[in-house]
């Protein structure tokens, strides 16, 4: 990173309004600490067991209930609330893993020997033909499925999305870079590899590597959405859970699902993948700008 | 052809050193067998003398040796009681590949126009169309299904009744091919019809100086395929049954078109500075003109370098589409064969599903290489 790209990135739009965003969903997540047991009675606004007599389910938004109940009368926001932090858990953990594994995938492709640099490629190709979330919903059927947190998931998804697709296009960029001039240069004046790897080379993969890991991030949330709408995870809520328990449980009376308990959560998803969006438009801009 | 088969060995070698890591990680990580979910109340010794019986009982190496000749007589093995797999999946297979062939293609016609559009335009129109493919692209696909069948399932029944007659079955009871030959036959021709738009198109640019107009080729595309469908002499049945995929098919192309629009427009923003652009425009050509013929056709090759990375991805979209709107195809069959425990079965729908992303990623390879005449080889 050099200062010239930091100083595009302050100035751009999309990257603050996606900013913004994440910082209210990190608000989202810690709020049930303070607003379970507290001002709201465990009993009525458990995400999971919590049921209030006075009103009749599905309940319309009130101000009891902001976002209304469902047709099992969880309250909404509260379930809400309380599945924001497994998402956000798992999304900086897929984002982190995902951008490491591709960078040091890139970095091993172009410095080293023309052998394994082969043989990693042949790893990435592999890797590139299983689609993650499939591999998680294998893993999730299986004895490990209740040991399967939010971390491990991401550590996993990151692997796979990362070795794979991440570093596929991360080592063309390497390799890219590695026939410009100023590479030349420094081999001509004795760098070692490691320095070549470390100082000239991963300045120039940074950017790319952070428009990926983001890019990961929406594949890794609609994944453990979905398996988790499957029901094969540890996590007891999530938005997945809500969307499956919105559709699957309707009203008994007009057969009508909750609707609000089904497009919350799909917004909120929308939202959340919206803002890693904004964010990797905007450092992509930025980095652009620069060349 | 060389590169071609290259790439094709190259190809083959990486899935069958996939197959071989998925055939033990799956064996460690899902222990147990087939037998296991489904006991049934059967005694210790019986569930052994099972598995002695379907060869449960023996090492895992002796297990894969068996499974790896399997896949290589082209059966692909017996599901663990004995049904044989390529069966199976061949009645899988042509619902997911009409459903996967017909959506990229919509999805690629829109997604890139769209994005082409957006690219030139900056405004508040076109951030509103970039806003809308991005809603579709992170929308949750069971959310969009479960819309689209509360919603679209009824309208669309309506309009089959009404295009079909009322009794909906008249075809089906004269013919005497499957629903899984006509969808295969159905995509196959589409895959045809776009082979011969594209080599005539590609004929008419090199030895003419004529550029047909694109929407010409694509209605002589759609022309093809219906003409195509008609003349096997089932076109009715194909009719029929599109009416029935059009709700998946919709769905994947929501899903997926987003996609092609976010790297199209990043792309063609990329070349739009370029000097030749310039040149362009000084040659008097209109801005429409350069856009769609120079930009974009520079545009296209970041765009099918990052495609092939996506495909997985894609295809990820396609099996929780298939599952969420009970589609039969390869993403419900896999998510049986898990639930089942049916390890050859699982192998076996791991196995065409790697197939099947490799065949695209070799396809876009040939089509980059065919289109940029600075990698052309000689």
């Amino acid at each position: 990173m050099n200062p010239g790209l930091l100083r595009r990135l302050r100035k751009s739009t999309p990257f603050w309004i996606g900013v913004f965003i994440l910082v209210v969903f990190a608000a989202m997540a810690i709020a049930p600490t303070f607003l379970l047991g507290n001002a709201w009675p465990t009993g009525i606004y458990d995400p999971v067991t919590g049921y209030d007599f006075e009103v009749f389910h599905p309940a319309p938004p009130s101000a009891a209930h902001l976002l209304g109940t469902d047709n099992q009368g969880h309250d909404v926001l509260s379930q809400l609330l309380s599945a924001t932090r497994p998402t956000f858990v798992l999304a900086t953990v897929a984002a982190l893993v995902t951008a490491i594994s591709a960078t040091v995938v890139a970095l091993i492709g172009a410095v080293s020997t023309p052998w394994v640099d082969r043989s990693v490629g042949f790893i990435s190709d592999a890797l590139l033909l299983l689609p993650a979330p499939i591999f998680m919903l294998i893993i999730g059927s299986g004895a490990l499925s209740q040991e399967i947190g939010p971390i491990t998931f991401g550590v996993i998804y990151g692997l796979i999305a990362g070795i794979g697709g991440g570093g596929i296009v991360l080592r063309a960029q390497a390799k890219s870079i590695m026939v410009r001039p100023f590479i030349d240069g420094a081999r001509v004046a004795g760098v070692s590899r490691w320095r070549m790897a470390t100082r000239h080379l991963l300045p120039h993969l940074v950017p790319l590597a952070a428009v990926f890991m983001l890019l990961a991030v929406a594949g890794a949330v609609i994944a453990d959405g979905f398996i988790s709408f499957l029901g094969q995870t540890a996590t007891d809520v999530s938005w997945g859970t809500m969307v499956y328990w919105g559709t699957t449980f309707v009203n008994p009376i007009t057969g009508d699902p909750a609707w609000n308990g089904v497009l919350a959560p799909s917004v909120a998803l929308t939202l959340f993948c919206t803002a890693f969006h904004l964010i990797s438009v905007g450092v992509r801009r930025a980095a652009d700008s620069q060349q | 052809m060389r590169y071609v088969a290259g790439r094709l060995v190259q190809g083959l070698f990486a899935l069958l050193g996939f197959l071989t890591v998925m055939f033990f990680a799956v064996q460690l990580i899902v222990p147990g067998d087939y037998f296991t979910p489904f006991r049934l109340g059967l005694t210790e010794s019986e569930v052994d003398a099972l598995r002695a019986q379907y060869g449960l009982d023996q090492s895992v190496f002796v297990q894969y040796w068996r499974w790896l000749t399997s896949l290589f007589d082209g059966s692909l093995g017996t599901t663990t009681i004995g049904r044989p797999i390529s069966g199976l999946i061949t009645n899988a297979i042509p619902r997911t590949l009409f459903v996967l062939v017909g959506g990229l293609v919509i999805a690629f016609l829109i997604g890139t126009a769209q994005g082409r559009w957006s690219s030139w335009h900056r405004g508040l129109r076109s951030e509103v169309v970039t806003f809308v493919g991005l809603v579709f692209l992170t929308a949750f696909p069971p959310f969009l299904a479960f819309v689209l069948t509360e919603r679209a399932h009824m309208p669309m029944n309506e309009l089959r009744r009404s295009v079909m007659g009322e009794s909906a079955n008249p075809w089906r009871s004269a013919t005497t091919f499957t629903e899984e030959q006509v969808l295969f036959q159905m995509s196959v021709s589409l895959l045809a019809s776009l082979a011969v738009v594209a080599v005539v198109t590609a004929l008419l640019r090199r030895y003419t100086n004529a550029r047909p107009r694109p929407w010409w080729v694509v209605i002589g595309g759609i022309g093809l395929t219906v003409w195509w469908w008609w003349q096997g002499g089932r076109g009715a049945f194909a009719l029929d049954l599109l009416f029935e995929a059009a709700i998946p098919l919709f769905a994947f192309v929501l899903l997926s078109y987003g996609e092609f629009l976010l790297i199209m427009q990043s792309s063609m923003t990329g070349v739009k500075h370029d000097p030749y652009v310039l040149t362009g425009m000084a040659k008097g050509l209109t801005e429409r003109q350069v856009r769609n013929r120079h930009a974009s056709s520079n545009a296209i090759l970041p765009l099918l370098a990052r495609f092939a990375v996506s495909v997985p991805f894609l295809m990820t979209g396609l099996v929780i589409v298939e599952r969420s709107l009970g589609w039969s195809g390869l993403g419900d069959f896999l998510f049986f064969a898990i639930t089942a425990q049916d390890i050859p079965l699982v192998m076996g729908a791991l196995a065409v599903i790697g197939a099947v992303s490799l065949l695209v990623r070799i396809a876009l390879d040939v089509m980059t290489v065919s289109i940029d005449p600075r990698i052309r080889r000689p």
